[in-house]
């Protein structure tokens, strides 16, 4: 799915990107052969994705462009289904353009502007205070030295030619605002499979426009998805709370556990957790024990 | 561990404070555990109830607290509940299994929509957020423009900037450029967790009298009489005011460091100097200092005085740059 490809291509990027900061970091290189290395593992990677893609398709014999017939019909959507999409569409349009527009930042016990900043002027990695522009006197936690977001922020910020500012506070906030509803929409694909007998295309509808609204009316204190999502769409946290979890989430509810593992070391180069030990990795714990305790109590009972 | 039970029996009052979602997944979960004829995703449901009970049981939050790390605060650990994707999904269940189950009349299904709806709203605060948008803008505008003006008239000069602490705070995001003696970790003590750099006393002195001289406009600051000895920094303030003088400071006279007329009537006072706060910023290699524009004649001139400048006038503010 659409969802999956997204969700999976930025955790690369995101994996890229720790690689190119670690090495920059061990080595002691300057920031601007770190973005080199950072773009050439991209491009790298493109390359390498559209081999391993193309090679599949020409094994299995199907054509690179898929032809009129080989498109999935659309089915029309029902007055209900129709008008929840759009209540929802429209909920979303309200959130971009309040992340585009409004200077909705909220930076209290952040300051990844700042980090990103130092980055590009000292053209160094964690050299220097990002507070004062002077150098650390008494150093930096190592746990910190690993998280990858700034370097990849700067890069960006480098590659494109926008400010620290208007990367992190609108260019990522939005990615993370697409890549959510992205989530959001494979957990709604999850929960209401087709093979429900009942309306799922209805409830998959309605559960979007709920996840919609509760964006809204949970953006009022830090911590809440909403706010988060609305005003630190920057933050690892962020990323993780509103795009790692439902995702992982809804491949647990797949059963594609092998993706779902990916999902804890992306968590460790973004966000400060237990060195390694997230969320992530708790929650993958206990939905698979929970999982693996009612197969077993299933297959007692059965047997 | 009594700091995280303390800490996670007045995080649950704090997190519920302003808004009620987490009462509403809790009426969510019961519908999906008994409300429904039959029941779906059950490992999901175990899991989201195991970990909404944990999250509020102080002993088991106090725990979860521990694994996130002292970096985050209670309201992190519901980070572990799928509170957003379960509200939904208990939401929708409801919404179209009664839908379904009146044939889709609109005549009942209307006001259960409109119920839910109200039933979500007034599980947010209604739009008003924990910090004012609007005059943080406002803040970060009337900044910006201090700043822009700052790095146009100086631009390729490595500007280490003093200001008040309205221009300070936005510096840094403005232009990574300006290096200043103290950032935003000085009042955000969560960001000094980013670092094991402190303060010294000295510049913690800076800020303090920076911000008298916006409030009051006066070039010296009397601190609060503590009764308490006189710390370094303000012994050294003082002395060094004294020695830029060349004489004992007259601002200072029956006020400075003079205890009243007998010592166990009146406790110790003392007087920062703006003398002394321009010496000890130099040294921290600052560069250019912009006052508030309320700032007395008598500030202005000893300012000028003791940087051997020139005041310039910058948006309300006197600027004083040296080189």
């Amino acid at each position: 799915m659409f969802g999956d490809f997204l969700i999976a291509g930025e955790i690369v990027i995101i994996g890229l990107a720790a690689a190119a900061h670690l090495t920059a970091v061990v080595l002691g290189w300057s920031f601007s052969r770190c973005v080199l290395f950072f773009a050439g593992l991209v491009c790298a990677a493109l390359v390498g994705g559209a081999g391993v893609l193309s090679v599949g398709r020409i094994r299995s014999g199907k054509p690179f462009f898929p032809g009129k017939g080989d498109k999935p019909a659309l089915r029309k959507p029902g007055r209900t289904e129709g008008c929840l999409y759009a209540v929802s569409a429209l909920i979303f349009l309200t959130q971009l353009i309040f992340i585009c527009m409004g200077d909705t930042n909220y930076r209290e016990g952040d300051m990844t502007v700042e980090t990103v900043g130092s980055f590009l002027a000292a053209d160094a990695l964690y050299q220097v205070n990002p507070m004062t522009g002077f150098p650390y006197t008494q150093g930096i936690p190592s746990r910190l030295k690993i998280l990858c977001l700034p370097t990849l922020y700067a890069s960006l910020s480098r590659l494109t030619g926008l400010s620290p500012a208007i990367v992190v506070w609108k260019v990522i906030p939005v990615i993370t605002l697409v890549s959510s509803y992205a989530a959001f929409t494979l957990l709604s694909v999850s929960l209401f499979p087709e093979t429900d007998r009942d309306a799922y295309r209805e409830k998959r509808a309605c559960f979007m426009t709920v996840v919609s609204l509760l964006m809204w009316v949970g953006a009022y204190q830090p911590g809440m998805d909403g706010f988060q999502l609305l005003c630190g769409g920057w933050m690892g946290v962020t990323i993780r709370n509103l795009v790692l979890l439902p995702w992982l989430l809804s491949l647990c509810l797949r059963r594609k556990w092998i993706y779902a593992a990916l999902c804890i070391p992306a968590e460790a180069c973004i966000v400060w957790t237990l060195y390694g030990c997230g969320v992530c990795l708790l929650f993958l714990l206990c939905m698979g024990t929970i999982q693996v305790c009612r197969g077993m109590r299933g297959f007692l009972h059965n047997s | 561990m009594a700091e995280y039970l303390q800490n996670a029996w007045t995080g649950w009052t704090g997190y519920t404070d302003n808004g009620k979602l987490p009462a509403l997944l809790m009426a969510v979960l019961l519908f999906l555990w008994f409300g429904r004829k039959r029941r779906e995703h059950t490992p999901l449901l175990v899991y989201t109830s195991l970990m909404t009970i944990c999250c509020v049981l102080p002993v088991t939050a106090a725990l979860l607290m521990m694994y996130q790390t002292k970096f985050y605060h209670y309201e992190w650990i519901w980070s572990l509940v799928p509170l957003s994707a379960v509200t939904a999904w208990g939401l929708a269940c409801g919404w179209t299994e009664y839908r379904a189950e009146n044939g889709g009349q609109w005549k009942k299904t209307a006001p259960f929509t409109l119920l839910l709806l109200a039933l979500l709203l007034f599980c947010g605060s209604l739009g008003s957020a924990v910090w004012d948008r609007d005059a943080r803008r406002e803040e970060r505008r009337a900044a910006y423009s201090v700043l822009e003006q700052l790095s146009d008239r100086y631009s390729g000069e490595r500007l280490c900037l003093w200001a008040p602490w309205e221009v300070m705070e936005y510096a840094r995001e403005k232009d990574a450029g300006i290096l200043l003696p103290y950032g935003r970790n000085l009042r955000d003590g969560f960001l000094n967790a980013y670092s094991y750099d402190a303060y010294p006393e000295e510049i913690v002195m800076l800020e303090q009298w920076m911000e008298h001289m916006s409030m009051t406009g006066e070039a010296d600051m009397e601190t609060a009489p503590t009764g308490k000895e006189e710390t370094g920094a303000e012994a050294v303030a003082g002395e060094k005011a004294e020695a830029a003088d060349g004489k004992k400071a007259e601002a200072a006279d029956g006020e400075t460091a003079q205890p009243g007329n007998t010592e166990e009537e009146k406790p110790a006072r003392h007087v920062i100097t703006l003398e002394a706060c321009v010496e000890k910023a130099l040294e921290q290699g600052v560069n250019c200092i912009l006052i508030a524009g309320e700032a007395s004649e008598d500030a202005v001139a000893r300012m000028e005085k003791a940087l051997d400048t020139k005041a310039e006038a910058l948006e309300g503010y006197y600027l004083f740059v040296i080189y």
